[in-house]
């Protein structure tokens, strides 16, 4: 009986034995599955390519050689919360595919924490999507780069040292940054001490600025789009900048703009289009800029000038359907309003003659306004430029010759223009009330 | 009350004006979605409402007045008013009953064009359902306030030439006149008094709401304010909206009691 029982025993224990086998086997197989992210870049190869798999990784990680990772489509970084989720050191890395989320926010520490933060030269970020994080993507002295197709989603309308840039250029120069998509983070894409960047195609919106520019020269930017930002690009204390082919739709609020210079000299600003801002173009103590094929459209007020701005030129600018086209604020001015014999299109404003049909006016054209005056007065009538008793009060003061002159265009551009929609519907308005009254009065 | 309805939609369909009125609704509205069609498909469906609030904003003041304050002029002309009242109905009772009829089928028609008007809007642009809401909100607000005004109107005056030139006049006061005179007073406007000239800058329903709409729609950026700016948007849209209800929706409708009986009298 007892021989049996311990036969039975040692059957047991050897059970038990190859369970713990069988049970450490499984788990040896688990730790080598659950290899951090940091590890296998760690292990792999310089010049090499980590390919990630569709599954969450943890971070934060630093990529401290030449490498390629590539994310599939579901791959994401997630941060620890306490710093830069994705650090690169290395030069020639490239980093494509993945979505990155959850860096540092804290505002006690020295530095400023990012989805990725790249403090080398000759990257390429591709395809990326950064959430929950404070800074985007932080170029620091990085020069070189490619950034290309990142999408930054940010906290939208949150306290203004809440949350970061989508992309802050921070000491970099020769960096390419193409394809992108800023949505609600502080500013869109920001810029400090950076030269020599080339900016295209990129999207911002629901930003404080679309683009925020200090100190910073000879940086190019063409076919972006900035709408429904509080500002959509402030450039400041920045000289030699070209802007070109760029949207700046929609950027409305009580201190809005499409652009403003401020401190910035000697820039290019061509074919552009200002639609629907509150201000299309704002110049404070910015001189010696050039304007040209830009068209503002619908915009509150088309272009403020403050009399620190001086020696601007604008030629070739078409101004269509703003409340007042030009606001010259503070005093006299010594802008040129044609070059080379080219002025600008007024649009309706310009009540002049091209009676050669040569598509320029007869004579010279003076832009007058009396609205610089209340403007001046109180900041509040910004509140009434959509209002139609603008007109109304222009109206009068034009009667009571109480207008000043805001610019004088030597070389007027003229188009002949169709019937605007608009027009059309205020014809079709007055027959309905017509059509009204005719028909109450016959069956009345 | 579906009397009311019926007949009230039956004056008004048998008319020439209804009908000119919708298809100038319907023009105006394409012709802001052929204007706009050409905008980013994330964005142009904001762009797209906001331009439609604001051909709106001529439209609707004009057709409610006109329609509903000759809604009730034509009660009295047509003395169909007197048989109203020799029935039970007092004539308060008869203007709620009568508002609520000249409300239903303006807000009807208004509600059932934006919903058709919305399929091709859904193939062009992002389709944000809650931001279709707020519009359609706007409007029937819009609706109400100006229908209210209409009515009376249509109560305090007694010939339709009369009418004629109070509805003129009301369109007038609304669009520019409003504006004018806060622009009088807007030299003397400081941080110490901005309060109350906000609160009376919105109570021009328009004003309230354009705010509304812009704000809910996000387009219109209340961040990073001067303190006189911050001071002057310090009232919240809804609060601004609740207000002009109660003033140009209720009390008007008391006072249109009021007036008419003080008419009669005279």
């Amino acid at each position: 009986m007892f021989v049996v029982s311990v036969m039975e025993g040692a059957e047991k224990m050897k059970k038990r034995l190859l369970s713990c086998f069988l049970l450490l086997f499984c788990l040896g197989k688990d730790v080598k599955a659950e290899q951090t992210l940091q590890q296998l870049i760690d292990a792999a190869p310089a010049h090499s390519t980590v390919r990630l798999e569709d599954k969450t990784y943890v971070g934060d990680i630093v990529i401290h050689k030449p490498l390629k990772i590539i994310g599939a489509s579901h791959t994401v970084i997630k941060g620890s919360g306490r710093g830069n989720v994705v650090s690169i050191q290395s030069p020639h890395v490239v980093l494509e595919n993945v979505t990155i989320t959850n860096s540092g926010k804290s505002r006690d520490t020295q530095e400023e924490y990012a989805g990725v933060k790249v403090y080398s030269n000759y990257n390429t970020l591709k395809a990326i999507t950064i959430k929950n994080s404070f800074h985007g993507i932080y170029l620091s002295k990085a020069h070189h780069n490619r950034i290309e197709n990142v999408r930054v989603v940010g906290e939208k309308n949150g306290e203004i040292a809440g949350q970061g840039n989508g992309l802050h250029i921070y000491y970099s120069n020769f960096n390419y940054l193409v394809g992108n998509t800023i949505d609600g983070t502080r500013d869109g894409i920001f810029f400090d001490y950076s030269n020599r960047n080339v900016v295209k195609q990129n999207s911002v919106s629901h930003t404080r600025y679309g683009l925020h520019y200090m100190y910073s020269d000879d940086n190019e930017f063409y076919e972006n789009e900035f709408m429904f930002n509080t500002g959509g690009a402030a450039i400041m204390n920045s000289n030699r900048i070209i802007l070109k082919n760029n949207k700046f739709l929609l950027n409305q609020g009580m201190r809005s703009f499409g652009v403003l210079l401020q401190m910035a000299n000697h820039n290019e600003i061509m074919n552009n289009e200002f639609y629907q801002n509150q201000r299309g173009l704002y110049m404070d103590q910015s001189n010696s800029n050039f304007l040209k094929g830009n068209i503002f459209l619908q915009n509150q007020i088309g272009v403020e000038l403050w009399a620190s701005s001086q020696k601007q030129i604008f030629t070739d600018n078409r101004f269509l359907k703003n409340t007042t086209a030009v606001l010259r604020l503070g005093g006299e001015d010594s802008n040129q309003w044609s070059f080379h014999g080219v002025g600008n299109d007024w649009g309706d404003e310009a009540r002049i003659f091209d009676l050669n049909q040569d598509g320029k006016g007869e004579s010279p054209f003076k832009y007058t306004s009396s609205l610089h005056k209340i403007v001046e007065q109180n900041e509040l009538a910004y509140l009434f430029l959509n209002s139609p008793s603008i007109q109304m009060y222009e109206k009068i003061n034009e009667l009571l010759q109480a207008e000043e002159v805001m610019a004088v265009d030597r070389h007027p551009l003229m188009t002949q223009a169709g019937l605007p929609f608009l027009q059309i519907s205020g014809w079709l308005l007055l027959i309905g009330i017509g059509m009204i009254v005719v028909t109450k009065f016959q069956r009345g | 009350m579906m009397d009311y309805i019926w007949k009230e939609w039956l004056e008004i369909s048998r008319g020439k004006a209804f009908w000119f009125f919708l298809i100038l609704i319907i023009a105006t509205s394409l012709s802001v979605f052929l204007n706009t069609k050409g905008l980013p498909p994330d964005h142009g469906f904001e762009v797209f409402l906001l331009t439609l609030f604001e051909m709106d904003t001529y439209v609707i003041p004009l057709l409610c007045l006109f329609f509903a304050s000759f809604s009730i002029i034509q009660e009295k002309e047509l003395r169909t008013l007197i048989m109203i009242l020799a029935k039970n109905d007092s004539y308060g009772q008869f203007l709620w009953k009568k508002s609520l009829a000249v409300q239903f089928i303006s807000m009807a028609a208004f509600i059932i064009w934006y919903f058709i008007l919305m399929i091709p809007v859904k193939f062009l642009f992002s389709f944000h359902l809650s931001h279709f809401f707020y519009f359609l909100l706007a409007i029937v607000i819009m609706i109400l306030i100006f229908n209210q005004i209409g009515i009376f109107l249509g109560s305090v005056c007694g010939t339709k030439v009369q009418l004629i030139g109070a509805n003129i006049f009301t369109l007038f006061f609304f669009i520019y006149l409003y504006d004018f005179v806060l622009l009088y007073f807007l030299p003397k406007v400081t941080y110490e008094n901005v309060k109350l000239f906000s609160f009376i800058y919105f109570l021009h329903p328009l004003h309230t709401l354009r705010f509304y709409l812009e704000t809910s729609l996000g387009t219109f950026s209340l961040d990073y304010l001067s303190r006189m700016m911050a001071k002057f948007f310090s009232f919240s849209p809804s609060i601004l909206i609740v207000i002009n209800i109660l003033v140009w929706g209720m009390m008007i409708f008391f006072a249109s009691v009021l007036c008419y009986r003080k008419g009669e009298q005279g």
